[in-house]
């Protein structure tokens, strides 16, 4: 073994964990656990709807859904006044530097799973999708005329949206993330315009259902801090029980988790709202079949 | 199969729906996180943050994509770092210490009883960025896999090969460097430079 090798073998030692110290953290992540309360439950039922605006472009074919009615998801929103632009940059940085300091970042995945609510008529329903890097995605959602099941979506690998311009998982990765090369890029090649208020909404839209990097993320809250006239708009509890900040502009709403930087729901104009609850990245995906 | 016979990323996946399986993951590998924790901090930290790690492993389980090899502890040395991180970070700002955000040096060298075991090690580490030092010492404390450490880092397995050669060339080349003369009449000049090792 070379010097180097030994001084690093040498200086690796540390005694065993102590029996008590063991024994108390088991007892902290256990009571963190009960509190925690279960994941996801897909017996729910929960509503999604698709706005005509925004639509997962897989390979081209619009996943298809009917649109009705749409009732808003119940949020209780503490009394507060919507607040001095300056705070809403503010709550967008720190989200950003949140999602920043996430774990993660996931250029070889195979699919991005996100579940999801949304509510028509008045009921929630839930939506599972798997959004494929290659392939076909699967998109399983009880709200879809007809209940049909597991059904695969397009066959060359999903797109998102990108200012004007659809963009693959893999174009997504190459996208720069400091701040101003984004922006850079994404008007050189994405179609974005020359002003600032685009970029919240642009946002919005490469942070939900996208396998976004941390370090990518991070620079979306940047840019969406740059609009003017984004407001607070109180602090709420989103339907899935979780504490948000909510930003609003132009009559869309994100809520955030600015802990985490996490997208937690968002409600856009036309009255659409879906409630993120989990998204993360998977190897495998249901294979179609009816239910 | 019972629970505790599953292999890590099966447990992994299950944890999404059914949180409770982070306990057994925490009977898994609680050992190997204080260590990690420990020689980077020392064991009154290392105590301290033992649950954190696990009880944000907790809220990170959706997003999880354990390593190939099925160990989730890539990703759970990935949360401890994530955890000491946080934890100079506060120290920081109630009083300026010897560490830099990834390792209390002063916790280092009191657990170090030789010395010059200290000032080499020191000059080692020093010379490389932290994230090299993260590599090579994931590597070589932790004993993971280039391809594991990797995955912690969440940088490529090409990315990890070249750059831990290179970590250890530095890494060499300092250690020669700060290392005692052996004789009164040796000279640093006849410290010969380390050859290049193959890649690990």
């Amino acid at each position: 073994m070379n010097a180097l090798d030994q001084l690093l073998a040498d200086t690796a030692h540390v005694h065993d964990l102590d029996p008590s110290a063991r024994s108390k953290s088991r007892e902290a992540l256990k009571s963190a656990i009960d509190q925690h309360g279960p994941g996801p439950r897909s017996d729910r039922p929960l509503y999604r709807r698709k706005s005509v605006r925004r639509r997962l472009r897989i390979g081209g074919l619009v996943a298809a859904a009917a649109v009705a009615a749409i009732t808003l998801p119940v949020l209780s929103v503490s009394g507060l006044a919507p607040s001095e632009p300056a705070s809403a940059a503010a709550v967008l940085r720190q989200a950003g530097k949140a999602a920043g300091s996430q774990p993660g970042g996931w250029p070889d995945a195979a699919y991005w799973h996100v579940v999801s609510t949304y509510t028509r008529d008045g009921r929630r329903y839930q939506r599972d999708i798997w959004i494929a890097h290659h392939g076909e995605s699967v998109l399983y959602d009880r709200g879809l005329p007809g209940n049909p099941g597991v059904i695969t979506l397009g066959s060359t690998g999903a797109t998102f949206d990108a200012a004007q311009a659809p963009i693959s998982w893999d174009q997504l990765y190459a996208l720069p993330t400091s701040p101003r090369q984004l922006a850079d890029t994404l008007r050189r090649t994405y179609g974005a315009g020359a002003d600032n208020t685009q970029w919240f909404a642009i946002a919005a839209d490469l942070l939900r259902e996208t396998p976004a990097s941390p370090a990518l993320r991070q620079a979306l809250y940047e840019l969406a801090a740059t609009s003017p006239g984004v407001r607070v708009t109180g602090n709420v509890t989103d339907s899935a029980g979780r504490a948000g900040t909510a930003v609003e502009l132009n009559g869309e709403t994100l809520v955030i988790d600015t802990q985490t930087g996490q997208l937690l729901d968002d409600t856009e104009g036309s009255g659409f709202s879906a409630t993120y609850l989990s998204q993360g990245p998977t190897n495998t995906a249901p294979p179609p079949r009816t239910r | 199969m019972g629970d505790d016979e599953r292999c890590d990323d099966d447990l992994l996946a299950r944890a999404r729906l059914e949180p409770a399986l982070l306990s057994v993951l925490y009977e898994r590998h609680a050992e190997a996180v204080y260590r990690y924790l420990a020689r980077r901090a020392g064991t009154q930290v290392a105590e301290d943050l033992l649950s954190d790690v696990f009880v944000a492993a907790l809220d990170a389980r959706m997003r999880v994509v354990p390593h190939s090899s099925g160990s989730a502890l890539p990703w759970l040395y990935g949360i401890s770092r994530n955890v000491l991180r946080a934890h100079f970070r506060r120290l920081d700002r109630a009083q300026p210490r010897s560490y830099d955000l990834a390792m209390d040096w002063d916790q280092v060298d009191d657990r170090l009883d030789a010395v010059a075991q200290r000032r080499r090690l020191k000059a080692v580490l020093s010379t490389l960025s932290r994230a090299d030092r993260e590599l090579l010492l994931l590597v070589a404390w932790e004993g993971l896999s280039p391809a594991e450490a990797a995955s912690s880092l969440g940088i490529t397995k090409v990315t990890a090969r070249s750059r831990l050669h290179r970590a250890r060339q530095r890494a060499q080349l300092a250690l020669a460097e700060a290392s005692p003369v052996t004789a009164p009449t040796t000279t640093l000049r006849s410290i010969p430079v380390p050859i290049q090792e193959n890649p690990t």
